[in-house]
């Protein structure tokens, strides 16, 4: 079954999270029925594959051992050979699962969320390499953090430190109200973007493009702005339902998306589309790799580094798309745009050719808009595929 | 009358009604959508990654 796929999925929910809201509003702490609901709910979403559910439980014993293991020896050492190890040892999965089906029919390292899921393991690694977390968390807290349901199979990426407190919120009654009812409102909200927007987008609009466009340009016009909508749409009713299923569980998880579509700049945009993987590649990937440059001396010159930062972060994000032809091109694409406004923004700053006013803030969204839906085109396949 | 289209919109009660009309929109159009059927409106494109 897939999360958040069916009417049945939902009153299933439904039934499953009535006890946390009773006891939430009586103020009484819910956190292992939900645990217990999340291995009901991961039966579920799993039941039909039971392949998937053995990659599943397999990963998860796999990142818990590295996880563990490296908190463990981090306490007494700290070696730079064992943190790349447990790093690679961590993602070696997720590797895997993206390479076979080139080279095999049968997948059976993959899994549903497989990506995500590493995402919060690696963390939890470079977060102990960075001394932030100094004690082994409980098995418990681990898995149910790892394995939490209502974002396992596309996020959002919650951090390990914040999920923590989350659980050791003492939440009254009053406070558990206003979770709720912010619950329930991301939810609707999901109802409307996935199952009401962005279906009659696909379903009215892209499937009808041929009777409705004139030209093979128009066509391909139409395409790039519909498909732009219909993924935001697509995604963010997800997302919504992940985090307002989180929120009924006492979870505050991170939000995904801050109207993209109103960026001012690519860097802007970043910041606000698929909030919880930019970050998790700016913390992770940008600022490691600018520091551990800055610590080698290799270069002073600050702009470059940035620049050589952002290359390596959309290579890397195309990449764990896939590595069909148009996720390359994808992180390509917007390295190319990073650098070339990262250039313009020092240049600007010198020079102040662009001002910052209401009318230059309307244009620079406009302009930031079109350039964000043709990465959507590449990102779609249909510039490599005859026809759209 | 922009102080008073604010005022207005924060009142509590209108706020309520706002809320009420737009989830029973929601409501409303997906049941004129998909009626009693269990349909999807399709996978998940970012499950695939």
């Amino acid at each position: 079954m897939t999360p958040y796929g069916s009417f049945t999925f939902f009153i299933i929910l439904a039934v499953l999270l009535t006890p946390t809201a009773v006891m939430g509003l009586m103020g009484k702490r819910f956190h292992t029925y939900n645990m217990v609901i999340t291995v009901v709910a991961l039966g579920l979403i799993f039941a039909s594959s039971l392949k998937q559910a053995a990659a599943l439980s397999l990963f998860t014993v796999w990142q818990l051992v590295i996880i563990q293991s490296y908190i463990s020896y981090r306490k007494k050492s700290n070696s730079n050979g064992v943190f790349y190890g447990a790093v690679i040892l961590s993602i070696l999965p997720l590797v895997l699962s993206k390479l076979l089906p080139y080279f095999s029919e049968v997948n059976f390292i993959g899994f549903l969320g497989i990506s995500y899921l590493t995402f919060k393991g690696t963390q939890l690694v470079m977060e102990t390499r960075d001394g932030l977390i100094k004690k082994n968390p409980p098995l418990s807290r681990l898995l149910y953090f790892i394995l939490f349901f209502p974002t396992i199979s596309s996020g959002p990426i919650d951090r390990y430190r914040r999920f923590e407190k989350d659980m050791d919120l003492e939440i009254q009654g009053e406070q558990y109200k206003l979770l709720l009812y912010e619950g329930i409102n991301k939810i609707f909200r999901g109802f409307l973007y996935k199952y009401i927007i962005g279906y009659s987008i696909n379903h009215y609009f892209i499937a009808n493009l041929r009777f409705i466009a004139h030209s093979h340009l128009e066509n391909h016009l139409y395409y790039m702005y519909a498909y732009s909508l219909y993924l935001f749409f697509d995604f963010a009713g997800y997302s919504a339902f992940a985090v307002g299923v989180s929120y009924i569980m006492g979870i505050k998880s991170p939000e995904n998306f801050n109207k993209p579509f109103l960026s001012r700049n690519i860097k802007d945009f970043w910041n606000r589309w698929h909030m919880s993987l930019s970050f998790w590649f700016r913390d992770y990937v940008y600022m490691r790799f600018v520091f551990w440059m800055t610590k080698k001396k290799w270069t002073k010159n600050r702009n470059l580094l940035s620049n050589l930062g952002y290359i390596l972060l959309f290579l890397l994000m195309g990449v764990w798309h896939g590595l069909e032809m148009q996720y390359i091109i994808y992180g390509i694409y917007h390295a190319v745009l990073m650098v070339a406004y990262n250039s313009f923004e020092q240049l600007n700053k010198k020079h102040k050719w662009w001002p910052q006013n209401k009318w230059t803030n309307v244009i620079s969204i406009v302009i930031t808009f079109h350039f964000i839906c043709f990465g959507f085109y590449i990102f779609s396949g249909q510039l490599f595929h005859k026809g759209a | 009358m922009i102080a008073r289209l604010k005022v207005f919109f924060a009142n509590q009660k209108i706020k309520w009604f706002g809320r009420f009309f737009y989830y029973l929109l929601i409501l409303l159009l997906l049941f004129f959508m998909y009626g009693f059927n269990d349909a999807s409106a399709g996978a998940y494109i970012y499950n695939d990654f």
